[in-house]
């Protein structure tokens, strides 16, 4: 099971978090249990001209994740999140591979809120 | 800690000397990324020259088309469309050939529809409950639909087959891409396709790498492309390891100016000392608090109204905003930029005040020294 | 006005970005036309107000429609979150999230719900605030609730509910925006303000393709011209569009507006070219009138 979902700038363990959810370029969908059990996805939501940041979290709640690891998180995507039961943990300046191992540790902290608000309306 | 820090320039309003001030500080940084998201009127290339190394083009949302071949003027799409984009496809006067047919059209339909003024305000085409679910088109409607008046005496007007009137077509320029359109039509002769929105380019100047966009006209979605350029910026600062983008950022306060704003680590606010760059000054001030920004501000050409300068001071002083400078109003800046040239390189009252202004900028973003 | 220019016209006034002095002209136009009307068409920002100091006492909610959903109809099958172009609506589970300021309040959702369960109920967009006199002229206003994304319907609406026996001058938001050209679209002429500068000149190239493709006649305004105009008389040339006026770079028109005021009433022979900018206007609203005939 791929519960868990890290933003990434490329279809890497390697790669960067990618700071923004919504326009995010890709998914790192990555089992709890398994490092080697992950995929890349890339975001269907990139292309959306608005709202992508629901757009994503209707495709990750599709997918069944159950933790998102990102930096940035809008008001309207985080509700769809959150309705999803999809828990939020910001990271900044890290690695997919460090912030999936940091995420393991208990040592990323769960936000009960947006961390930004609404990128754009439109 | 991401890598870089980001700069963007933003004003209430265009005209504001915004442009002239990134490229100045361009120059006095020496090397950093540029990054044009006032894509609705890209200016910086013009002072900065880039050699173009790639480009693209972006799309976004959709724009409807009817397949004329398949159309059989039911009128059920025009009677849903809420954005009063369809209409007749007989006309071919002006260029789309749609204007001028349209709003006769829409005149005529008005008349028909007194009712729909209720009290309480005014719906937009096709929303009023009272007629909501729609009703049918009035068939009085199609044979004046055949023939606008104004149209008529056109030469080759009248050798089109009657039956064109019944065809219906999609302005681009209003339709929204809803496709509520390809819904209702009962033979499918509506597709729903990818809008071109713009072109992205990026290359070398003399100051770094660069990296512009530009909206096709009429196009809305200058925030996701305003996005698109600050993530190329970022990858060029990433690739060629240089700490600071400076963003020179659209005008106003909507959509575009919000992605332009979103995560940067200052917002540097150039307003007039006119009545409306107040007016405008407190808008984007009050746009960078909702976002978390950090904000300081420049009155250029202050001394063109100095009481207005002071009191843009004082308001800036009571919301805690750092005013970072004044500059002077200067003729010889217009003649830098008819020049083409960057105005800091001159000599002269304004220049200076843009040296002390980045020195000043530099210092809140604590960037080492360097640069000229 | 001329026996030969009719008595109802649209000219819209706009340029490829702000600070042009496009609302200066506006004004000037105004004025100088005589008996009109004069729309702020910028929904976002609108500030032709600061030159007036007029009470709206009439203004007009303009609504569209939004979805309401019934959930004791509702089976969360998703159709209409697939449907909406906008993203909307989103449907998981037994969960249907709405989000309103992304809404473009087209209807798709309720044609397609097979179970009726969304229906749709209004929601304000914007108000328009007007007319009210000053002098000679009606002002409107457009003015778009925060939260709302696009003031194109506003603008749309505006045009339809203004004085129709009147002549207009549409004052539209800076750029070539969706609402720009809403506010260009159907007009009689558009004059585009620009500055003889390198960014005056690239932005005008940006208006001019734009406002082609609307078909709407066109012709050009050099504001705060400094005698050396080359760049921008260049291009019009090339371009074959007609310079329609000049208004030189004054520092004391400057000065006017950043008081409030306008220069035609503040600086000496400014009243005298805009007065010459209506004479080209109507000479070149007749060739159009003779062009292809006038629709009233």
């Amino acid at each position: 099971m791929r519960d868990i979902a890290i933003t990434a700038t490329a279809p890497a363990l390697d790669a960067e978090v990618d700071a923004r959810f919504g326009r995010a370029s890709y998914f790192i969908l990555i089992s709890a249990e398994n490092p080697a059990d992950w995929e890349a996805a890339a975001n269907p939501a990139l292309s959306a001209g608005g709202g992508a940041g629901v757009a994503a979290g209707q495709f990750l709640a599709s997918k069944g994740v159950k933790a998102l690891l990102t930096g940035n998180v809008g008001p309207n995507a985080f509700s769809v999140l959150q309705a999803a039961g999809i828990a939020v943990f910001p990271v900044n300046g890290q690695t997919v591979r460090e912030a999936y191992q940091n995420y393991l540790k208990n040592s990323l902290s769960r936000t009960a809120q947006p961390t930004k608000a609404a990128d754009h309306l439109h | 800690m991401k890598p870089f820090r980001e700069l963007v320039v933003i004003s209430g309003k265009g005209g504001t000397g915004k442009t002239t001030l990134t490229a100045s500080f361009s120059y006095l940084v020496g090397r950093s990324v540029q990054c044009d998201a006032d894509v609705d009127a890209p200016d910086l290339w013009i002072l900065l020259q880039p050699k173009i190394e790639a480009e693209g083009s972006f799309s976004g949302g959709k724009v409807a088309r009817i397949s004329p071949e398949k159309c059989i003027g039911c009128g059920l799409c025009y009677q849903h469309c809420r954005y009063e984009a369809i209409g007749p496809a007989n006309s071919t006067t002006r260029m789309a050939g749609l204007t001028s047919d349209f709003s006769y059209y829409w005149v005529a339909d008005r008349q028909l529809e007194g009712h729909r003024q209720p009290q309480e305000g005014r719906f937009l085409s096709n929303t009023n409950p009272e007629t909501n679910p729609k009703t049918p088109l009035p068939p009085e409607i199609l044979p004046t639909l055949q023939e606008p008046a104004s149209s008529q005496e056109q030469a080759g007007q009248a050798s089109l087959p009657p039956d064109q009137g019944r065809i219906f077509r999609i302005d681009p320029n209003s339709c929204e891409g809803c496709g509520v359109c390809q819904i209702v039509c009962p033979v499918a002769a509506v597709q729903l396709e990818e809008r071109y929105s713009g072109q992205w380019f990026s290359g070398e100047t003399a100051y770094g790498p660069m990296v512009y966009a530009r909206l096709a006209p009429g196009q809305e979605n200058s925030g996701k492309l305003v996005t698109l350029v600050r993530q190329k910026a970022q990858i060029l600062a990433r690739n060629h390891q240089i700490p600071l983008i400076i963003i020179d950022g659209p005008p106003g306060t909507g959509c575009p100016v919000i992605s332009a704003l979103t995560g940067v680590d200052l917002a540097l606010v150039v307003t007039e000392p006119t009545l409306s760059g107040k007016h405008d000054l407190e808008r984007v001030a009050a746009l960078a608090e909702h976002l978390r920004v950090p904000l300081a501000i420049v009155v250029n050409k202050y001394d063109l109204n100095p009481e207005i300068t002071s009191e843009l001071e004082s308001w800036a002083a009571a919301h805690s905003y750092p005013v970072l400078g004044r500059i002077p109003f200067s003729p010889a800046v217009t003649q830098s930029l008819l020049a083409k040239d960057i105005a800091v390189r001159q000599e002269n009252p304004a220049s200076s005040a843009i040296r002390e202004i980045w020195s000043r900028v530099r210092g809140t973003l604590h960037l080492g020294e360097g640069g000229k | 006005m001329s026996t030969g220019t009719p008595r109802r016209f649209h000219i819209a006034v706009a340029s490829g970005k702000g600070g042009t002095g496009k609302t200066t002209v506006a004004i000037g136009m105004a004025r100088t036309i005589g008996e009109t009307q004069l729309l702020d068409a910028d929904a976002e920002e609108p500030n032709i107000h600061l030159f007036f100091p007029v009470q709206w006492d009439k203004e007009t909610p303009v609504q569209r429609l939004i979805p309401e959903v019934n959930f004791d109809r509702c089976t969360y099958c998703g159709r209409c979150a697939s449907t909406c172009q906008f993203n909307a609506l989103v449907v998981f589970g037994q969960k249907l999230l709405f989000f309103e300021e992304l809404c473009h309040g087209c209807g798709a959702c309720s044609l397609v719900c097979p179970e009726k369960a969304v229906t749709e109920k209004p929601r304000r967009i914007g108000v328009i605030r007007g007319p009210v006199q000053w002098g000679r002229t009606l002002l409107w206003e457009a003015r778009l609730e925060v939260g709302e994304a696009s003031g194109t319907q506003l603008i749309r609406e505006m045009k339809h509910i203004i004085r129709q026996d009147l002549p207009a001058v549409i004052d539209a938001a800076p750029g070539a925006s969706c609402p720009v050209m809403e506010a260009i679209k159907g007009s009689d002429y558009c004059l585009l303000v620009t500055e003889p500068t390198p960014f005056g000149l690239s932005d005008l190239q940006i208006a001019v393709e734009a406002v082609r493709e609307l078909g709407v006649p066109l012709g050009v305004v050099i504001n705060r011209s400094t005698g050396e105009d080359h760049l921008i008389d260049e291009f019009c040339a090339q371009a074959q569009l007609p310079i329609l006026a000049r208004i030189p770079f004054n520092r004391a028109a400057a000065e006017a507006y950043s008081r409030g005021q306008h220069p035609v009433d503040a600086v000496p022979g400014f009243a005298e070219i805009f007065a010459g900018l209506w004479r080209a206007l109507q000479a070149q609203l007749e060739v159009q009138l003779q062009k292809e005939g006038f629709r009233a």
